[in-house]
């Protein structure tokens, strides 16, 4: 998993937009799936990053020091994505006068999307952001806590804290599944 | 079993408990079965995030590359101007660099004489403290008066 979003030489970092892309698009990609669940986000705004990166490539750093830009652009711009999606919910249902019906079954069940996902996918959408970055960051890519701290500037004593966080709610979501 | 303890389990199962605890936890996990199963909890987890399905993204990516590649490269070149405004541009700076240079130039030659009249002495006879301003002007005044 983690091999597939890796740069293409051992040691050299990938230069140019088209190199820069095949490295770290697919590990982009399934980070921010994962965040939002949804594949249409995850175009959007990988390509919105890519866009970003495009811009400001001569300024900006070449080596991993890039790698941990693309994922920190992609997480914001995933955060307001979110931020927005939620706003717009909010008023069409001020607009319709139907609040969203409150379900009564188990947690899990809440979410409801279009698109099918698994319930560990759902179950990871209940996750607090801030532990849901990090689980995301920490099973998906494979990075360090020490990386994941850099990336989200953050200590590497609370990404431990709240990876072990993150793992024991989603053990209690999925008591019912596993 | 306590909350930093299961925390230690976390991180072991993660590979982030160095040598020489990476030992001890390990021979606690040997004598209590309650850090086994914690371990085994945080496999099950790790287990059931891996096992998640995932879409293939690789039709998609190829589209949103092909997708930047054709719009980015037009946007930079708009924002290029033509090169006859880029050379009309330089001479103009060239020619107001030049002025402002000659302009310097002629204003450094002229000799600061309207400053050294500004300035004031004080008497030392009056007793006037080299306090304020006002009485600096009043101190002027005097020895005006007094020539």
């Amino acid at each position: 998993m983690v091999g597939e979003g890796g740069p293409p030489g051992a040691n050299k970092p990938p230069q140019g937009f088209s190199e820069v892309y095949e490295a770290w698009s697919p590990l982009l990609f399934r980070i921010v799936y994962r965040m939002t669940g949804r594949r249409e986000a995850a175009e959007e705004i990988v390509q919105e990053a890519f866009i970003k990166y495009y811009e400001r490539r001569d300024v900006l750093p070449t080596d991993e020091g890039l790698k941990y830009w693309l994922i920190r652009v992609a997480r914001n711009l995933t955060l307001n994505h979110e931020k927005r999606r939620g706003r717009e919910r909010r008023a069409l249902e001020r607009v319709f006068h139907e609040p969203a019906p409150k379900a009564e079954k188990g947690a899990l069940e809440k979410l409801t999307d279009s698109e099918a996902v698994g319930d560990v996918q759902k179950a990871l959408l209940l996750l607090p952001e801030n532990l849901r970055t990090v689980l995301i960051l920490k099973e998906y890519t494979g990075f360090a806590y020490a990386e994941i701290g850099k990336m989200l500037n953050i200590t590497e004593g609370n990404v431990k804290v709240r990876v072990f966080r993150a793992r024991a709610r989603l053990a209690q979501l999925l008591k019912e599944v596993l | 079993m306590k909350d930093i303890e299961r925390m230690v389990v976390s991180a072991y199962e993660d590979g982030e408990v160095e040598f020489p605890w990476s030992d001890r936890v390990l021979k606690k996990m040997e004598e209590n079965p309650e850090w086994v199963a914690e371990a085994q909890s945080h496999r099950r987890i790790k287990a059931a995030l891996a096992s998640s399905p995932e879409p293939d993204f690789s039709e998609v990516r190829q589209r949103v590359k092909a997708r930047i590649e054709a719009h980015l490269p037009r946007r930079r070149r708009l924002t290029l101007p033509p090169v006859w405004m880029s050379v009309a541009a330089a001479a103009a700076l060239v020619l107001v660099a030049g002025g402002g240079f000659w302009v310097g130039r002629q204003t450094v030659a002229t000799p600061p004489s309207a400053v050294a009249e500004l300035q004031v002495q004080v008497p030392k006879t009056l007793g006037l403290k080299l306090s304020g301003e006002g009485q600096l002007l009043m101190a002027s005044t005097l020895q005006g008066k007094s020539r």
